[in-house]
């Protein structure tokens, strides 16, 4: 399957921008089920500086300074990615791993699992919490296997949280998203990860697209497509394996992955510091469209 | 065995010493004999008497509180200033301890150096199973954007610095390792250059290792990481600011070192290189040593909400422009669960022990050793393993049943976050207070540089004692007390006289923007305190000298007078609405506006801005300057206890300000350095002298009164602005209104006329335009001829006319309300084109998704 990604960010700022220093995490990656054949950042107004680095976490990142007075940015980032279908969560599904094993696997073998056992620490947005710990418990019977701990986890917190955008920020505790049982796809994943954390498993969050379509009969308005957000749980000897809590479903081809990281944090689409005092309007369109 | 000592007549200042000890003394055996390389210090104790001692060590305190040696407490109710407790007693380290001290603190800076090396490097120490993955991955010390940066020169760690303290069992134990950016060694200084001026007795027969030669090697180790090797790299001391609670230590080390002091404000990031903001323009930065902590060092990847770094600062470190030193991420080293894993390291990287014995400890993150913890927390301390946490340190032996059983059930829940470590009898040294001899518990703080050879040890150091008899709280914080460090010398060190030539020196030095602004201030708030002090004196005077008589005229003069210490104080309404209200009880507002240092605008408030201006450029003022600053604070601190009944008091205290606040600038005058620093202060000054005086003026000068309210009104006028000699001498007239204009505006004779000061900062303007930086410096110069050419021109015979029903003369009025607009505009533009206003803010983010399924 090929997408063609359109994602716009603007920026408008009430008052003059003299300096802005922005980190973009906007290229996706190319990896397991999927390459990246294409990709385009278009900045406006043109960047006095601009670099790629790969980060940590091995995903492509792109710092840009501008150094003269604006008053808005746009950021374009276009892409072209083939998708094929995801066949770990077809491995995982058949895989009899007990979840307490993997847990006693990272517990003994540290030097091995050494970057996988990074996932499973508390982060930023994902603390220890022994609420969250309480509510994940359930789903992990003695002798469940990982896999259907994952699934029922992914279910009950689909049934437990309500999607309501505009209820939550950034920065709402995931404990709080529990208490109130509404968020958006990121606090659904920052929940499945702080509940798979807690019981000592390793997961992180995964950024990208999904496709969406058009309600039956209708067509598809531009720039109605969106940012996504899921999970990526560790299985030994097969790898990261997906889950999208928001809608209850194993990524498949319809999951466009940007990048990956402990949370939110490590991961945001545009993260930057703009000398100005005055506020800020944004404005963000994605396209998602199939082609060939 | 130590030779049996003759029994020491100084048994008045031990006595009691030992009743409660049970742990080794660093100074005192048990059988009442003392150390060896103690006995001379004793002799010279003895020879200088209690009573002496007494007075010396209040002197000592004396010359450290003037000197402005402070250390800040966050939150601390007496404001900025904590003073810095200094024993008289020292701590003596024998030439032979201090070998083996120097050998271990070597190999253990070395091998801290390795591991600082691989986490951002390879991490073999993770991969081979000798450091614990999550024991780094969960630290928030281990900073992911760092991985891979590397120092230029062989080392990443270029100061270190560990806490020592001695054991049961004799040896010198590592308590604690501070890698970031170590704090103390100024104090280190400052503590030696006092003790030797206040109490040179005591060195006397002591051969004490010298301290500058550490500081010359420190230097040597900065210019060692200098990017691409430059040869004369510009290094600057990045501190958090004033309400750091080390601020002293920064200015202090800054100055000593000859390299400048700047806060994130100052610097900025650009086309990859950091920059320093003066005013003069941008120059390129080299070096930056850095007290900030590492992880608010860059809000653009590193804390967003940090306000104290230089956004994108990692970008110019990555790509080699700039040095920051200790560099960032550095923090991890300070991991406490560390310290169970070093013997590894040094096996891995030495095949050797680690000479120097740390505490032993045990981390929670593995099974075993969480159980061990547990089942022993009654003779353990529990620690976290970052500082940050807001989690404090708890001896397993002080918690009730309940306070134990929530302690476990957290380790239990998050294990990897805590340390068990043994909990340690330091050893005693001996503090005088209260004219005996204590034992106090004792902890040496040592610092370490790499040089090209290896690292090179501070012979001395930073020593602190609890602050109670059997405490065990030594920390400066909680109010330690401190020890100067002797090392003894086995050779007559070469005298070292401070830094020889430091890069920095080489260069023409910078004022930065902050500082410039700092000083403009200093000059600005200077003049305030002294003018409104001035005027509100005369005031006060004819208010309780009329005694509140309403006798028609002399309540007309006081009504204006009042209304123009509204005017000069911007404390509006005051006296200038319902002032026959106001005139009630005048005295009453007027003890607001002096003594109430929460109302803007009163004397105390001002003086609070001038004090935290003055502390904020703390760099740029001299020892003489320090002293006399420590004099306002007290007579600041007698201000605000003066009672509203009484005020009378207050013209004392008032006089004794001002005489403080000239003396204070006469020194600098005399000191400051004919440099753009000055030129900001006097600046300053000047315009805040133009724009008191025309807030006088405007408010007495336009209305038109009888003959007795006038003489009166002119008398409190020129009395105020000391004018009230040179006009009898000048004019031989009685006071009248047009010779008093001459005279304050237009008399070139009179170093306060209006148009004196403008001379002065006509010249001052001219000298910023000088240097060639933007089209932008005329302007200031232009602006300010103009307003000189105005008051140059004017008709004192035209200004005068008052209006025949009113009595009002609108022209001068006017006059003075143009200068005052054009001055405000002067320093408006100095602020816009010198000053640093550089706000940034996060880029906002979206909240929330707005996928729908």
């Amino acid at each position: 399957m090929h997408y063609k990604i359109k994602h716009t960010t603007e920026y408008h700022y009430q008052e003059t921008v003299s300096t802005g220093h922005n980190r973009l995490c906007l290229i996706p990656l190319t990896g397991v089920g999927q390459k990246c054949l294409s990709s385009n950042v278009t900045i406006h107004p043109i960047p006095d500086e601009l670099e790629y680095r790969k980060d940590f976490f091995g995903n492509t990142l792109l710092f840009i300074s501008i150094y003269k007075e604006h008053e808005d940015l746009e950021i374009v980032s276009e892409s072209t990615i083939e998708i094929d279908s995801r066949e770990l969560a077809d491995q995982a599904m058949h895989s009899t791993l007990v979840w307490g094993d993997l847990r006693n696997q990272l517990a003994t073998h540290g030097e091995v699992y050494a970057d996988v056992i990074q996932y499973t620490l508390p982060s930023l947005h994902v603390p220890q919490h022994e609420v969250i710990k309480k509510f994940a418990s359930d789903c992990f019977p003695e002798d469940a296997t990982l896999w259907s701990g994952c699934i029922s986890l992914m279910q009950k917190i689909y049934s437990t949280l309500e999607f309501k955008p505009g209820f939550t920020t950034v920065n709402t505790p995931v404990e709080s998203v529990l208490t109130s049982g509404k968020g958006v796809c990121q606090d659904f994943a920052h929940l499945m990860i702080a509940c798979l954390r807690n019981m000592g498993l390793p997961a992180r969050y995964v950024s990208g697209y999904i496709e969406t379509l058009p309600p039956p009969g209708k067509e598809k308005l531009v720039g109605s497509d969106a940012s996504h957000a899921w999970v990526a749980v560790y299985f030994p000897d097969i790898g990261w394996v997906e889950f999208d809590p928001t809608n209850n479903l194993l990524p498949s081809h319809k999951h466009i992955t940007v990048a990956f990281g402990r949370d939110y944090m490590d991961v945001a689409p545009i993260k930057g510091i703009i000398f100005s005092s005055g506020k800020q309007n944004i404005l963000v369109k994605v396209d998602v469209n199939r082609i060939g | 065995m130590e030779k049996q000592s003759p029994q020491l007549s100084i048994g008045e200042l031990t006595e009691g010493y030992f009743s409660q000890q049970h742990v080794l003394d660093e100074c005192f055996l048990h059988n009442n004999g003392a150390r060896e390389s103690w006995k001379n210090l004793l002799i010279n104790i003895e020879k200088l008497g209690t009573h002496e001692l007494k007075i010396r060590q209040q002197e000592l305190l004396k010359l450290l509180q003037e000197n402005g040696v402070t250390y800040n407490v966050y939150g601390d109710s007496n404001g900025l200033n904590r003073p810095w407790l200094l024993d008289t007693v020292p701590l003596i380290i024998s030439a032979v301890d201090w070998r083996s001290i120097e050998r271990g603190m070597k190999q253990r800076a070395f091998v801290l150096n390795k591991i600082l090396e691989d986490l951002y490097g390879e991490r073999a120490l993770i991969k081979k199973g000798i450091i614990p993955p999550e024991l780094i991955y969960s630290h928030p010390g281990f900073l992911r954007p760092c991985d891979k940066i590397k120092l230029p020169g062989d080392y990443q760690l270029t100061m270190y610095s560990a806490d020592l303290s001695r054991g049961p069992d004799g040896n010198v134990w590592v308590i604690k390792d501070r890698a970031q950016a170590p704090s103390g060694m100024g104090y280190a200084l400052e503590n030696r250059s006092a003790l030797s001026r206040i109490v040179p007795e005591l060195f006397q027969q002591y051969q004490v290792a010298k301290l500058g030669g550490f500081f010359n090697n420190m230097m040597q180790a900065l210019i060692q990481v200098a990017p691409q090797g430059k040869e004369n790299p510009r290094i600057v001391l990045l501190t958090p600011g004033p309400r750091n609670e080390t601020y002293f230590e920064h200015a202090f080390l800054a100055s000593y070192l000859g390299i400048t002091l700047v806060q994130g404000e100052d610097l900025i990031m650009r086309d990859s290189f950091v920059w320093i903001k003066t005013v003069e323009g941008l120059e390129k930065v080299d070096i930056i040593v850095r007290r900030v902590d590492d992880t608010f060092c860059d809000p653009l990847e590193l804390r967003e909400d940090s306000q104290l770094g230089i956004p994108g600062l990692l970008q110019a470190v990555r790509k080699g422009n700039v040095a920051v030193a200790n560099p960032l991420g550095s923090s991890i080293l300070e991991n406490t669960g560390l310290m169970a894993f070093l013997h590894g390291a040094f096996q891995y990287f030495l095949k050797e022990d680690p000479i120097i014995p740390m505490i032993a400890t045990w981390w929670c993150g593995q099974k075993k050793e969480m159980d061990y913890v547990i089942e022993h927390i009654d003779t353990l301390v529990i620690k976290t393993i970052e500082r940050m946490s807001g989690f404090r340190t708890v001896m397993g032996s002080q918690l009730s049943k309940a306070q134990k059983e929530e302690l476990i059930r957290k380790i239990k829940f998050e294990p990897f976050r805590y340390v068990g470590q043994e909990e340690i009898a330091f050893s005693t040294s001996p503090v005088f207070t209260r004219d005996k001899l204590e034992p106090r518990f004792t902890v040496l703080r040592s610092y370490l540089v790499a040089n090209k050879g290896g690292y090179e040890m501070m012979r001395g150091g930073l020593t602190r004692c609890s602050p109670q008899k059997g405490s065990f709280l030594v920390s400066n914080q909680d109010g330690g007390i401190s020890k100067d460090t002797w090392v003894e010398a086995t050779f007559k060190t070469t005298p070292s006289s401070g830094v020889h030539a430091t890069p920095d020196m080489k260069r023409k030095a910078v004022l930065p923007s902050r500082a410039a602004e700092n000083l403009f201030w200093v000059g600005r708030y200077t003049q305030r305190v002294i003018r409104t002090s001035r005027f509100i004196r005369i005031v006060l005077r004819n208010l309780t000298q009329t005694g509140y008589v309403n006798s028609g005229n002399e309540t007309d003069s006081l009504h204006v007078l009042l209304q123009t210490v509204t005017h000069i104080t911007d404390t509006y309404p005051g006296f200038v609405e319902d002032a026959a209200a106001e005139l009630a009880n005048p005295l009453e507002e007027i003890h607001q506006l002096i003594c109430n240092p929460d109302r803007a605008g009163s004397i105390l408030f001002t003086l609070n801005n001038l004090l935290k201006s003055m502390y904020a450029a703390r760099d740029r003022w001299t020892v003489d300057s320090w002293r006399i600053i420590d004099d306002i604070e007290n007579v600041k601190r007698r201000i605000a206890a003066v009672e509203p009944d009484g005020i009378r008091h207050v013209l004392s205290l008032l006089d004794q300000l001002t005489s403080g606040l000239l003396s204070f600038s006469e020194m600098t005058r005399q000191s400051m350095y004919r440099s753009d620093g000055r030129t900001m202060y006097r600046m300053g000054q000047l315009m805040e002298e133009i724009l008191m005086e025309l807030a006088q003026y405007r408010s007495i000068l336009p209305q038109q009164y009888d003959e007795s309210t006038e003489f009166q009104l002119l008398e409190a006028l020129l009395l105020s602005n000391q004018n009230l000699s040179s006009y009898r001498s000048v004019y031989r007239t009685s006071l009248n209104v047009v010779p008093t204009i001459d005279l304050l505006f237009l008399n070139s004779q009179n170093p306060t006329s209006i148009f004196s000061q403008l001379e002065g900062l006509l010249k001052y303007a001219r000298n910023l335009s000088q240097k060639g930086g933007g089209v932008n410096d005329n302007e200031i110069s232009r602006l300010v001829f103009e307003c000189y050419s105005q008051v140059r021109l004017m008709n004192i015979e035209v200004l005068t006319v008052a209006d025949e029903k009113t009595g009002h003369r609108k022209a001068l009025d006017g006059f003075c309300e143009q200068l005052q607009t054009q001055i405000s505009t002067i320093s408006t533009k100095l602020n816009s084109h010198y000053f640093s206003h550089t706000l940034y803010q996060p880029q906002s983010s979206k909240d929330g998704f707005q996928f729908e399924v």
